[in-house]
């Protein structure tokens, strides 16, 4: 009996604990509206804009629905991208709901002022999650691109996401990273850059990276093809395709890359004068020939090879020299020094973007072309003409 | 006892000595079975003069016996001059000694009586103070038939009937040992039921089957209809959920269990034998387990442990993820719930505890309905309820799923009792998953593991060998290990006696030795 009368005690006392808190933070998820994508930027005045792409879930559970539009984008402004955002709610049905928004795009403009402002926001509000698609829109704002419907997804904020994922990087960590490095000592923050096209189908196109300086100010753009020897100087990438010419030849060779490696091996004398010696090592994979070589022959293998290391390492050597003209490490070097010379680095870090300038950089590639293919010389040429 | 508190009881008969007059004794035993209609007084007339009187309850005596075996021998000999000592009968019972099994002279009238119900024949004769009580009990039994709540696919399919003694010879030919001992008791002051403890001398622990005893022997009631009546009397902790007595119909589970150092206590009326101490993994395992290979049967017994948080964990966890906290359901699935959840008028956790209770509801009609019916219900419950349910947009199809899978999963359990206390706790833990989300959800996991360590049946610890740990005997939890590997029992159980295999039996490295 007494178990019993305890028993209904503790029950009552649990249930009017439950209850006399009066908060109660369930949300359904039919009184919520899903955040897919956000994008900043900024307005003539100053202000922010902010704009917010939700999918329809009911356009999105009917099969038959599919080919109406299965997302919308509503804009908001402030002064700040808080402000911005309470602005915006004032606008949608539902309280939204920014866990699952994968992909934030920023303007040029805002970039160019910087991202301190909205990166901290980012960084401080639980409910952003860290495994999200930063990328930067090159001449135009993200609120147009926003706009755009993609074909292939039903809701777009999906295209920007996956396009970037299709390039062969992860853009889950892009967040990630850039907070990383700009909270680094040594190294420069870059984003993925994304731009609107005029093509009636794909209206976006990846660009490339977009550079960063300390003060997360957008510095300058990278081609895509500049963005790879980056995240390979980084030890990044994956793999790549690079196209050799043949000097003698008129055509060219294309060498896909994979298995990549990086060394950076870094020095620096008395007088802080640094010397940054780069190895980059991959396998090559033979994919196309347009040439009269025939690459049954080990010694036309050796010159093929030869050529792509040196092309490469100017190539590699041009982009190195580029980035060092704005200073902005984003090759990783300070990182190198620091971990390789601790000590002068504790010296070296306050003037490091001048350094960083003034390092003698020193390439060396190391590709080795493992496979030609199934044939040696280029089935489409004549006998006559193939050259051993 | 307190006053008012005394039960009514059939040996509350005062002691009287019969008198050496057969006709005083027979309207005296006839004013005690008053309206007994199926107690038969058979006297025999021998010149006109009643000389015998023989008693039984008709339908507990072989019938046929009496006739070919007694009655046809004493009317042969109805000249003979000795027919009024029972001394003749005695010898005449001795010479018949296939039929009759056991006999006994008894004086006393209440003895009589209490012989008569429990299936003996009484023969009284003129002019004697003393009765002969004659064993000829047999009476009408269920066959042996498969055990209906624990099939097997391979394995023995002998299962026990409500017989005790059939019972008794069930274990016994499964295990020809002398030390194999069955403590016969009877409890329930009116029903006299009859009741066995069966256990391995030299195996079992004293202390548990002295406690047994003792808890056994305590138990005062009118009737024991079931084993499930002796279970409540005899548990360590009557107000938890979780059984803590096992039951089975298998003969083959028993003796598996009393060669672990348990003890089975059978009772007369019931297919259903208890055996105690029980241990949470032992509601986990299913007899096939061992008849299995072993690597199957591991596999299947984590595919159970998994189904056993499912059935426990899912409408909780489906309900806090999609009310408070979204961002763990992946988008593409969090898109699909949203989108059936849109035209949904309720709450989630109301809309889930809504399907659970008309689940619980066409479980509970389809166990109690004539099977021809029973059909009919999962029809209108499962197509009618569910589908139009879901197409009338009062419940969302996620909701319909994790329901059906929820209930899939709890009638993967091999022992039922086990997944009705899972499915009890399944609607508090609902609760504070609509309330406090995943907070409530972990509060009610980890008080429900504070109340399973808390739990021991017969003083053994319910969730030995893992809680206190015991890492030799976990050979035989999660896992199941091959035979030869497992050779001793279980230290919770056993102190003496523990090797059950010896040792170098593998037959891998058997095979190497031979070469």
């Amino acid at each position: 009996m007494s178990l019993i009368k305890a028993g209904m005690r503790w029950m009552i006392l649990i249930i009017v604990v439950l209850l006399l808190t009066g908060c109660w933070d369930r949300r359904e998820l039919n009184n919520q509206a899903l955040i897919f994508a956000w994008g900043m930027d900024l307005k003539e005045d100053g202000s922010y804009l902010a704009t917010a792409q939700f999918p329809i879930p009911r356009e999105l559970g009917d099969s038959e629905s599919a080919a109406r539009k299965a997302s919308f984008t509503i804009t908001g402004s402030g002064n700040s991208v808080y402000e911005a955002a309470k602005d915006l709610q004032t606008k949608v049905s539902r309280a939204w709901f920014a866990g699952h928004r994968r992909v934030i795009l920023i303007g040029e403009k805002l970039a160019k002022k910087g991202l301190s402002n909205i990166i901290d926001e980012y960084s401080r509000n639980p409910i952003v999650r860290l495994r999200t698609d930063i990328l930067i829109v090159k001449g135009g704002t993200a609120a147009e691109l926003l706009s755009l419907s993609y074909p292939l997804e039903q809701v777009p904020a999906n295209a920007f996401f996956r396009i970037h994922e299709a390039a062969g990087t992860t853009p889950d960590l892009t967040l990630l990273k850039f907070l990383m490095a700009n909270a680094s000592e040594e190294s420069c923050p870059v984003l993925p850059v994304i731009t609107a096209q005029n093509d009636s189908n794909s209206k976006l196109k990846l660009w490339g990276t977009a550079v960063f300086n300390k003060d997360t100010k957008l510095v300058n753009y990278l081609t895509l093809k500049k963005g790879m020897i980056v995240e390979w100087i980084k030890g990044e990438l994956d793999g790549t395709i690079r196209t050799v010419k043949i000097p003698s030849e008129e055509g060219n060779m294309v060498v896909e890359i994979n298995h990549l490696s990086t060394k950076v091996k870094t020095s620096a004398d008395e007088n802080d004068n640094i010397r940054i010696q780069v190895v980059l090592g991959a396998k090559g994979v033979l994919r196309e020939n347009n040439t009269h070589l025939d690459l049954f022959q080990t010694k036309n293998i050796s010159m093929v090879q030869q050529y792509m290391n040196d092309q490469t390492s100017t190539e590699v050597k041009r982009v190195i020299k580029e980035i060092q003209a704005r200073g902005t490490d984003i090759l990783g070097f300070g990182l190198s020094v620091h971990r390789q010379h601790p000590q002068q680095w504790k010296v070296l870090k306050e003037e490091w973007p001048q350094h960083f300038q003034q390092a003698k950089v020193e390439v060396v590639v190391k590709i080795n072309l493992e496979e030609s293919g199934m044939t040696g010389p280029s089935i489409g040429q004549k006998k006559s003409e193939i050259r051993s | 006892m307190a006053k008012g508190e005394n039960i009514h009881r059939n040996d509350a008969l005062p002691e009287q000595q019969l008198n050496p007059s057969l006709y005083q004794n027979e309207a005296y035993l006839k004013e005690i079975f008053q309206n007994c209609s199926d107690v038969v007084f058979r006297p025999l007339h021998i010149e006109g003069r009643m000389h015998v009187l023989i008693i039984y309850v008709n339908g507990l005596v072989d019938t046929k016996g009496l006739e070919e075996m007694l009655l046809q021998p004493i009317l042969t000999a109805w000249h003979n001059p000795e027919l009024d000592k029972l001394s003749y009968f005695k010898e005449l019972i001795a010479q018949q000694a296939l039929a009759i099994r056991q006999t006994a002279l008894v004086n006393d009238i209440s003895q009589i009586v209490k012989g008569v119900l429990n299936g003996q024949i009484a023969l009284l004769t003129e002019g004697e103070t003393e009765a002969l009580l004659g064993n000829m009990c047999e009476y009408e039994k269920r066959p042996i038939g498969e055990p209906g709540t624990e099939s097997v696919v391979r394995g023995p399919r002998e299962g026990f009937t409500e017989s005790i003694s059939t019972n008794i010879t069930l274990i016994r030919r499964r295990m020809r040992s002398s030390k194999l001992k069955f403590e016969m008791t009877t409890v329930g002051e009116m029903s006299q039921t009859g009741m066995s403890i069966a256990y391995i001398e030299g195996i079992v622990k004293p202390g548990i089957l002295q406690e047994v005893r003792k808890r056994i022997n305590g138990i005062k009631t009118d009737a024991i209809l079931d084993s499930g009546y002796i279970e409540e009397f005899i548990e360590d902790t009557p107000h938890s959920p979780f059984p803590l007595v096992q039951n089975t119909e298998r003969p083959d589970v028993v003796v598996a269990s009393l060669l672990e150092g348990r003890i089975a206590i059978m009772v007369d009326g019931t297919p259903f034998v208890l055996i105690v101490p029980m241990t949470i993994w032992s509601a986990i395992h299913a007899a096939e387990d061992y008849y299995e290979h072993f690597i199957y049967t591991s596999g299947i017994r984590l595919l159970r442990f998994i189904l056993l948080s499912v059935s426990f964990l899912l409408p909780s966890l489906y309900v806090a993820t999609s009310t408070f906290h979204p961002q763990l359901i992946p988008e593409a699935l969090l898109l699909t719930i949203a989108a059936a959840r849109e035209n949904v008028p309720f709450p989630t956790v109301v809309e889930t505890l809504l399907m659970e209770v008309i689940f619980e509801a066409l479980r509970e009609a389809g166990i109690r309905l004539p099977k021809p019916v029973g059909s009919a219900v999962s029809m209108v419950g499962g197509l009618v309820l569910g589908e139009s349910a879901v197409r009338a947009g009062i419940v969302s199809a996620p909701t319909v799923i994790v329901v059906a899978f929820t209930g899939i999963a709890s009638f993967s359990l091999p022992r039922y009792n086990l997944g009705l206390a899972f499915r009890l706790l399944r609607f508090p833990l609902l609760l504070l998953a609509g309330s406090l989300g995943i907070y409530g959800v972990g509060f009610g996991v980890i008080a429900l593991i504070i109340h399973l360590v808390n739990l021991t049946s017969f003083g053994v610890p319910y969730l030995a060998p893992v809680a206190p740990n015991l890492s030799s005997n976990m050979k035989d939890i999660f896992i199941r290990m091959p035979r030869w590997t497992m050779n001793k029992r279980p230290a919770f159980l056993v102190d003496e006696n523990m090797v059950r295999t010896p040792a170098g039996q593998d037959p891998a490295q058997n095979k190497e030795s031979r070469k």
